[in-house]
């Protein structure tokens, strides 16, 4: 009887468990839901291809069938980088990051922030590598670094606070690099506060160095 | 009419398999050799295809693991098994595990570790070890595969690129970023004992950035060397002595070496871009120092030498080159993988090396 009462207790616990975490993702889908409305999203994602084809048009290249993309990948510390790749079964959020050296970047995961291969352009499916207009190489080293010093902060999954410095989501720490340091504001006017990756493309501050 | 829909759909699913140039069937360990690794970071997706040397046959297996390996990383051969880091989905890195390929058997097996974005891995007898950097702090971990016990070396600052392990001892090639104006970060290598004790840092920032692609015999350990430290491209090879560390600089005549092997008396030493992948050269450097440089015309992203030959895989074929030929092509495949996969290593899994 002992044993059937802690096997069921055992069960029960797993449930519970279980649906803990289901609730927790579905929290966070529905705070992603919430914050970057899709008509938005799509407009965005219009405004970033115009960017993306006036690039191409420039660099007399179509991405269409190239594996490696147009342009030069970013490798340069402060370059940055952006995806728009799903990550299925969670937050589809894309990513972003910020080169630390030719072969490394820095980026904020839901664990916090790494140091991490620079291999964007072979591992991701579409891959933007932007550069700040006016920045110069040492201020642009300089962002990197900030970002990096962003230690010990968790992932913010708030994505309208942008304000907060104590809690990080990857686009957002990017963001604030440049927005502490030099005063600039990457973010468009999608989505509120909130940044999603894509808006580091959409910006007007910035300049499309690859696509793919 | 339905029969004929039906017929053409079996027609379509047999010779799927064959438009993609290699079977599915269950792994016959007798015709492999070594293995092509591709991987995708966001979803737990591996296939492997495994080939016999002269690469005419070729079978697919599947694995369920996201980012697999890289090219940037030397893959560790202990002689019984070889060690991969499977990263784990792009936005978490959150498999937390080193896996090993057994190269008799092909067996996987998994080592656990407690940290997240495992980035490097190395092994010495029976303890596997992993760096990662998270939040500013370095950990170098260390799993014992017999007594299953773990135990970590931590520093805040600094980042710990790379491990190797170089007989008892572990190489660790660490930049540190100092505030200077003249370089983004000084370069050093530190050199632990196997119980993660600290013996010595040496400051190598002169010589540039050490790739993760080395060769060593019983004296030394050589590393290649693509960029300095203003990421300017060279070409330089490092001799580091294994008993009193003193370094010696070898240049090659093409720039950005990546891969180094040592066949036939004889250096062979691959010149590309690893980031972009790109770079078509193959220098060969014999003991007098004279080298003689190849191009094989095809985009170098991971190779490997197996049975006179240098592999040359890419995204979407194969080649041999026959080292005593002279770089002359031997072979080539095509094959088809999914969009979602790139490619990472490969696995020399035969005895004829």
């Amino acid at each position: 009887m002992k044993k059937i009462k802690m096997t069921l207790l055992g069960m029960l616990s797993v449930i519970v468990a279980v649906s803990c975490v289901r609730f927790s993702v579905k929290a966070q889908e529905s705070s992603y839901d919430a914050v970057f409305d899709e008509e938005e999203l799509e407009a965005l994602t219009e405004r970033v291809e115009l960017k993306s084809r006036l690039f191409r048009a420039r660099k007399k290249q179509n991405t269409k069938g190239l594996l490696k993309g147009t342009g030069s990948y970013p490798r340069r510390k402060g370059n940055i980088l952006v995806t728009s790749d799903a990550y299925k079964n969670l937050i589809p959020t894309g990513h972003a990051a910020i080169v630390y050296s030719s072969n490394s970047v820095v980026e904020a995961l839901a664990n916090g922030v790494v140091k991490g291969k620079n291999n964007w352009n072979t591992s991701k499916g579409t891959c933007w590598g932007v550069t700040v207009s006016w920045a110069s190489n040492s201020e642009e080293a300089a962002a990197s670094d900030w970002c990096y010093r962003q230690i010990g902060k968790p992932y913010n999954y708030n994505y309208l606070n942008t304000s907060t410095r104590s809690c990080f989501y990857c686009s957002q720490l990017v963001w604030a690099a440049f927005k502490d340091m030099y005063g600039v504001d990457l973010n468009t006017s999608a989505f509120g506060n909130a940044i999603h990756p894509l808006e580091l493309v959409g910006s007007g501050e910035t300049t499309i160095l690859y696509q793919k | 009419m339905k029969s004929k829909r039906m017929k053409s759909f079996v027609l379509f699913v047999l010779v799927l398999p064959l438009l993609a140039g290699c079977s599915q069937s269950k792994l016959s360990r007798d015709k492999v050799d070594f293995g092509v690794v591709f991987t995708s970071d966001n979803i737990y997706k591996t296939e492997i295809l495994w080939f016999e040397k002269n690469i005419d046959n070729c079978q697919r297996k599947k694995y369920h693991y996201a980012a697999l390996g890289t090219h940037f990383n030397q893959v560790v051969d202990d002689g019984k098994e070889l060690y991969l880091i499977p990263e784990g989905i792009f936005n978490t890195k959150d498999t937390k595990k080193v896996v090993s390929f057994n190269k008799e058997t092909l067996a996987l097996s998994e080592y656990p570790f407690e940290h997240i974005a495992l980035n490097c891995t190395a092994v010495i007898n029976d303890n596997v070890y992993a760096v990662n950097t998270l939040n500013d702090i370095n950990y170098i971990e260390k799993y014992n595969m017999k007594t299953k016990e773990s135990s970590q070396y931590k520093q805040k600052g600094d980042y710990f690129e790379s491990i190797i392990a170089v007989d008892d001892k572990l190489f660790t090639i660490v930049k540190k970023d100092n505030g200077s104006k003249n370089v983004d970060y000084n370069i050093y290598l530190y050199v632990f004992s196997k119980d993660l004790v600290l013996e010595k840092n040496i400051d190598i920032t002169k010589y540039g950035q050490v790739n993760d692609k080395y060769y060593q015999d019983d004296k030394d350990i050589y590393f290649t060397i693509g960029l300095d430290s203003f990421d300017n491209q060279v070409g330089r090879i490092l001799k580091i002595s294994k008993k009193d560390y003193h370094i010696e600089v070898m240049t090659t005549k093409e720039k950005m070496p990546f891969d180094i092997y040592f066949y036939n008396d004889k250096f062979i030493i691959t010149h590309y871009d690893p980031v972009s992948c790109e770079g078509t050269k193959v220098s060969i450097i014999d003991k007098e120092g004279n080298e003689k440089i190849y191009n094989l015309h095809m985009d170098l992203c991971s190779t490997g030498i197996y049975d006179g030959k240098l592999i040359v895989a890419g995204k979407d074929k194969i080649a041999l080159f026959s080292i005593k030929d002279n770089m002359k092509k031997v072979a080539e495949k095509e094959y088809k993988i999914g969009d979602d996969l790139y490619l990472s290593n490969i696995l020399l899994v035969g005895n004829n090396y």
